[in-house]
């Protein structure tokens, strides 16, 4: 018998250096708790993390779905500001970063809809931490990001990421073609020039080359005049 | 050890606890949630399938648990206060064939269970007009190895204490560490104090974040195992 349990002892111990930890994120990363950390804990404990989920994002959908009224206050449908929002899609990513329809509505939500760019950025970007070859998540930051741009607000640190992301392997075209215009736009010609490379060796559609050829053109032309 | 035997006892109390009054209580239950999971389902508008299949998945695994362990903890507890083990012991059969008869019993009709409850919601699926994907079929086969898990932690329990009520209360609390104890891991490796050591003691506890990968469900399942030898030996120490 002592053997056995020995030998249970060091399987056991051999568990610590096997594996890592939960597929899931942890409560305690991010520095502060949800609303309902009971809720939450109680959730997880019971092992019912993803319906807890799923009911949450019903709940943020009720949420949103009402008008916000108040004195003088008065909002059309979608718009108004929610300042519980990014709190309550936040929670819900932290229990599931593979909700793909929660992430990206609320992302969306909060970037178009209620110009909380960052906020929907932050979103995205924790999603993206756990599920890094989702396209939809990485298409939607890139339109966050061209959003931001027709207002001239320009993000290098996101830019660059977005850069690393489409010089991979098998990216979609349409994702790289948003990187580059973001990128001209930024002022980057050399990252610019560099996707729209990529853009003329990998894509079949006659749009997209006959785009990239002259913008390519076009960015050379205006470095040479600067 | 004989394995015919252990089969021909395993599969009588299998009988026993799918026909026994708790599993018609489970199963009505269960009818119920399946019922209010379609109204829930409604409210997610586009995710209703996505909603609807982890209404499933967390109706199943709630109600394997209760069952499995009440199963386990009433079957041993009752025979031993009815004294029906002796009619068992007294014939030739070890204590160790009796518990293993036990624990294949639950896993057996805590199978049939989860066949029966998918069935229910395969049908419900299929009205709805969706059909069941993969992922949902590897989630039941995960819900199940934490099933064996803490019915095999259970069946430790009650050959430590033989008492139900207390088997089933510890059972309750080990489901809710296992369930968390990747947090807790997490907690304790960022801490400082002298309080980061102590996540060596939660190595103990089986840790059901494991099953998202295939080595860990081997884990889950060696650790059944062990555990399932761990209640032999205090079973036959038990005084009965």
């Amino acid at each position: 018998m002592k053997r056995i349990i020995l030998f249970f002892i060091l399987f056991i111990a051999n568990e610590s250096l096997i594996f890592s930890n939960s597929k899931y994120p942890s409560f305690f990363c991010f520095g502060k708790f949800f609303e309902n950390p009971v809720n939450s804990i109680m959730a997880v404990s019971w092992g019912l993390r993803e319906i807890y989920s799923d009911w949450l994002y019903i709940k943020l959908l009720q949420y949103y779905g009402t008008r916000e009224r108040g004195e003088g206050v008065y909002f059309e449908w979608g718009s108004g500001n929610y300042p519980l929002f990014y709190d309550k899609a936040k929670e819900i990513v932290i229990l599931n970063p593979y909700f793909k329809n929660a992430v990206m509505s609320s992302a969306g939500v909060l970037a178009f809809n209620l110009n909380k760019y960052y906020q929907g950025i932050s979103i995205l970007k924790l999603a993206l931490l756990y599920q890094s070859d989702n396209y939809d998540y990485m298409l939607l930051l890139s339109a966050i990001v061209t959003f931001q741009t027709k207002k001239n607000i320009y993000d290098e640190k996101l830019i660059n990421e977005l850069y690393e992301i489409c010089v991979r392997k098998d990216v979609p075209i349409m994702l790289i073609q948003m990187t580059a215009f973001i990128s001209k736009k930024a002022g980057y010609y050399d990252k610019a020039i560099e996707l729209y490379s990529i853009i003329l060796n990998n894509s079949k559609d006659k749009f997209y080359i006959e785009n990239a050829r002259k913008q390519i053109e076009l960015i050379r032309k205006v470095k040479s005049e600067k | 050890m004989k394995i015919r035997s252990i089969k021909n006892i395993a599969m009588e109390f299998a009988k026993e606890s799918t026909g026994s009054k708790f599993s018609y209580i489970v199963f009505f239950f269960v009818i119920i949630l399946l019922y209010f999971s379609l109204i829930i389902s409604i409210m997610a508008v586009q995710e209703e399938k996505k909603v609807l299949s982890d209404f499933f998945i967390a109706t199943t695994h709630l109600s394997l648990f209760i069952f499995a362990i009440f199963s386990m903890s009433v079957g041993i507890s009752s025979d031993i206060e009815t004294k029906r083990i002796y009619m068992i012991l007294s014939r030739p059969i070890k204590r160790y064939e009796y518990l293993i008869a036990r624990a294949i019993g639950v896993y057996f009709s805590s199978f049939l269970l989860l066949v029966l409850i998918t069935l229910l919601c395969v049908i419900i699926f299929v009205i709805k007009g969706y059909f069941i994907d993969f992922v949902y079929l590897r989630t039941l086969f995960l819900i199940f190895i934490k099933i064996i898990n803490i019915t095999s932690l259970t069946l430790l329990f009650v050959s430590i204490t033989s008492s139900a009520f207390t088997s089933i209360a510890i059972s309750v609390m080990m489901w809710f560490v296992a369930n968390f104890v990747s947090e807790l891991k997490f907690a304790l490796s960022k801490s400082d104090s002298f309080l980061a050591y102590t996540k060596y003691f939660l190595y103990i506890f089986p840790d059901f974040s494991l099953t998202s990968t295939l080595w860990g469900n081997l884990y889950l399942i060696i650790y059944s195992f062990f555990i399932i030898i761990l209640a032999s030996y205090f079973f036959n120490k038990m005084e009965i």
